[in-house]
């Protein structure tokens, strides 16, 4: 099982997606290692780590029913899951409770959260923070701080503009860079 | 399931995966929104029906002439 799950690890994340929607299970434990301290990393920032670990959870659920619907438009599928992890996010925050619709619809059994869960959730969210600042570390300032500022802090480009006294075109621009440049990075 | 628990969300999730689970998920959703469609134009009819059987029982209330009849019939008492 491992050795299949390894031997999936070197898959584009449009080859496991396609797969999990065939019902590979181990494409979908590649999927998941290769993007959960991403996902825990971007809800810890949001919600403390008990509500980061349900809203994971809820994730993935999410993943699992729309993988077969996922079109992949850049090598990674990064911006789709963080798309759903917002929608999980705003969800939960509209209802005042972690959103289950996943999971119920998939009848995942509900995994209970124990302490010493939290300090994983807090791990995995410190080594996300810091893949993503090595990577960010590597790039020219100017574009560190505008896809710091866009990408991980969620600004908006008019806003980052008024605050680094540029144009929203310039932003706009160092953004690109940045992210073409971090995909290089991360392809190699 | 042992491990802690992102071990046991990868090891559920992936029984699921193996079961097609997603692939249930997906029809029930199908049908819910059918469910929900039938409903919709069985309301409609519903409501279509009621409205023809008024205004044929009530000709004069549905055209407004009902009113102006009683007003009359008000002003000649």
């Amino acid at each position: 099982m491992m050795g299949l799950v390894r031997d999936r690890a070197r898959w584009s994340d449009a080859q496991l997606l396609a797969a999990i929607a065939r019902c590979d299970d181990r494409a979908f434990s590649a999927f998941y290692r290769r993007h959960l301290s991403l996902v825990v990393g971007w809800c810890a920032r949001r919600a403390d780590p008990e509500l980061a670990a349900d809203l994971t959870a809820e994730v993935f659920a999410a993943v699992l029913i729309g993988a077969a619907r996922y079109e992949p438009t850049h090598e990674s599928a990064a911006g789709w899951l963080l798309g759903i992890a917002r929608n999980v996010l705003g969800h939960s925050v509209r209802r005042g409770q972690v959103d289950g619709r996943a999971r119920r619809r998939l009848g995942a059994s509900p995994l209970t959260v124990e302490d010493d869960d939290l300090a994983r959730v807090l791990e995995l969210a410190d080594d996300q923070a810091s893949s993503a600042g090595a990577l960010l570390a590597g790039l020219p300032v100017d574009e560190r701080l505008a896809v710091r500022a866009r990408v991980i802090d969620e600004r908006d480009y008019g806003e980052i503009a008024r605050s680094l006294g540029c144009s929203e075109m310039v932003i706009r621009k160092r953004v690109s860079r940045g992210l073409a440049r971090l995909r290089a990075q991360m392809a190699s | 399931m042992n491990g802690d628990f992102f071990d046991r969300l990868d090891a559920e999730l992936a029984e699921l995966t193996r079961q097609g689970a997603h692939l249930t998920a997906g029809d029930s959703v199908c049908r819910r929104a059918g469910r929900l469609a039938r409903r919709g134009v069985a309301f409609a009819l519903v409501a279509v029906t009621l409205a023809a059987a008024l205004v044929s029982e009530f000709p004069a209330s549905a055209s407004g002439h009902g009113e102006v009849a009683q007003a009359l019939t008000a002003q000649r008492l």
